[in-house]
């Protein structure tokens, strides 16, 4: 099974509702791709073992053959890569790495170079789950990359959960991209409803089923509710505001370990994702 | 003209709320009203707080779209497999995963391709109690690109510079890629929202890192300091270690969920030791602003 849990607002508990989702079943493959601020480890507690550079291929000008390729400066959408004074630039924060400059400009111009633009971590954490962690590099812009780097490691004969970085650009799109079931988190506010409103219209142009997890629920706020029933989005489960849960997410700990009685209530959860996927 | 950014890298510790209330308080106590731009285009909350009524929309193209017209395809193998992004298939090309680099454009033949405009967002201009507002929406699962984000920044500036002392307020996204990094050049200050908080503290690190890059005045704001004292502590040796200021501690306060139901900022409604609390960073930042 594979499970994204994204939702579209930062900062409304994906990651522990994720991480703690996966500490209550077994044979996980937990996959982290929020990969600007990645913080799944800080509540799965793990040791990496393994770390690869995520490189794209860039362009680097071989300036000592004096000449320059100006049909490649032109045809970069991106911007990466222009002629001044007689010279080229490449700004390899900006470079798709598509190759079209290296279809237009002879090789004795421009060679290709790797860029490294994050990494990805590999490791086992304390509870036995396999956990990958892509991280962008500071001053890179490529997330999509790294993302797509996390997920070529996806070990399909695991239960997989993947961590969805917040917004619901592209880069939710491709952590989400493949999953059987998205798990949308959200808390009970205008803020969480309107990007949960943008969640479930990524989640459509996917085509796969979704439900609602309500974070911090409690209070006078009932749109959450309202709206997923008439989205036909089930509300699987709440978090209630409560002040214990949050000091203990924020030192990192799972729902299970603020409170065991939450293991049975993950399962349940888990369940009924499983279910809703058949 | 100044121009104040508000970002976290962490999402979801007051950025939006808090921008409502620097606006807020701009209004109040300086000459002239402030130009407010949520540069949060991917999920934008910040004309939720703010209101008003919308003065205009205007449709904002990305990159383009390949179109393959499969009669002039010569070698439709080639041509499929030259998109770095495996986004042609059956010489179909898929919008959600071209990102107009244009590479089949070069290799499927000659007028085979046409690279069309997309609509990639909308951008508003509001008028709002606070200030002229802008803000955009990017359609669900566009590629991210800092072309929308500086034009939206265009925008606020050339109304905030025609007034002389004006300030432009810019709300950030969570993250610290591409559209970050569009949202804080050039800026005067960047005001960065942390909360007491492991994963708080993960991504204060890494946004001090990449605003090192761009050497942007700093300061620090703790959001709900007093949820855990202690990972507040931790903060505040950061912050004290990498010499950066802090403009004020902000409690644990319902107000800033009830004022978000009620869209309107915080500090309008907030009781006297948060407002004091808000009023303690606005002042803070403006002395660093015009020091």
């Amino acid at each position: 099974m594979i499970v994204a849990v994204a939702g579209g607002k930062g900062g409304v508990g994906k990651t522990l509702i994720s991480t703690s989702l996966a500490r209550s079943i077994t044979s996980v493959q937990f996959l982290d791709c929020d990969v600007e601020e990645p913080n799944a480890h800080i509540f799965l507690q793990f040791t990496p073992r393994k770390s690869d550079q995520v490189e794209i291929e860039v362009p680097q000008y071989r300036k000592w053959k004096g000449e320059v390729c100006q049909e490649g400066a032109e045809f970069c959408r991106y911007q990466a890569l222009v002629v001044v004074n007689e010279e080229m630039l490449v700004f390899p924060q900006l470079c798709t790495s598509c190759g079209g400059c290296f279809i237009l400009c002879s090789d004795r111009v421009l060679k290709p170079m790797a860029h490294q633009v994050g990494r990805v971590k590999m490791g086992v954490s304390a509870g036995g789950i396999d956990l990958v962690v892509g991280e962008l590099k500071v001053g890179e812009q490529r997330t999509v990359e790294v993302i797509k780097s996390v997920k070529t490691r996806l070990n399909r004969s695991r239960n997989v959960i993947i961590d969805c970085p917040p917004g619901n650009g592209r880069p939710t799109l491709e952590a989400v991209r493949g999953s059987e079931f998205c798990l949308m988190v959200t808390e009970p506010t205008p803020f969480g409803l309107e990007d949960l409103k943008g969640n479930k219209q990524l989640i459509d142009l996917l085509g796969i089923p979704a439900g609602v997890v309500i974070n911090r629920s409690g209070g006078l706020y009932q749109e959450i509710g309202r709206w997923s029933a008439e989205a036909g989005l089930p509300i699987l489960a709440e978090v209630p505001w409560d002040l214990e849960i949050a000091r203990g997410a924020a030192r990192g700990r799972t729902l299970q370990q603020i409170d065991q009685s939450w293991e049975e209530r993950l399962r349940v959860l888990w369940g009924d994702i499983e279910r809703l996927i058949k | 003209m100044k121009q104040l950014v508000i970002i976290s890298g962490k999402g979801g510790t007051g950025k939006t709320s808090i921008t409502g209330c620097l606006a807020a308080l701009e209004k109040t106590h300086a000459s002239i009203p402030p130009v407010i731009v949520d540069c949060d285009v991917d999920a934008p909350n910040l004309h939720l707080l703010l209101g008003g009524t919308e003065i205009s929309q205007e449709a904002f193209s990305g990159p383009k779209l390949a179109v393959i017209d499969r009669s002039k395809v010569t070698d439709p193998v080639r041509c499929e497999r030259s998109c770095p992004f495996g986004a042609i298939t059956g010489l179909e090309v898929d919008p959600l995963r071209c990102v107009g680099c244009a590479v089949c454009e070069l290799v499927c033949g000659s007028n085979a391709v046409r690279m069309v405009d997309r609509e990639a967002a909308t951008i508003y201009e509001r008028e709002t109690p606070y200030g002229q507002f802008f803000h955009a929406r990017l359609r669900p699962g566009q590629p991210g690109f800092g072309g929308l984000i500086t034009a939206l920044r265009m925008k606020g500036e050339q109304v905030a510079v025609a007034k002389p002392d004006s300030l432009l307020l810019l709300d950030g996204s969570p993250g610290l890629g591409c559209q970050v990094i569009a949202s804080l050049t050039g800026c005067d200050l960047a005001l960065l929202v942390t909360e007491p908080g492991l994963g708080a503290l993960a991504d204060l690190e890494r946004i001090h890192r990449l605003l090192g890059f761009f050497q942007i005045k700093t300061l620090v704001i703790i959001n709900r300091y007093d949820l855990d004292r202690s990972l507040t502590r931790d903060v505040e040796r950061f912050c004290l270690n990498n010499a950066i200021p802090i403009a004020g501690k902000i409690p644990f306060d319902n107000i800033f969920s009830e004022a978000a139901i009620a869209q309107r900022p915080a500090v309008e409604i907030a009781g006297v030791e948060t407002a004091r609390c808000l009023e303690g960073v606005y002042a803070q930042a403006r002395e660093s602003l015009y020091e």
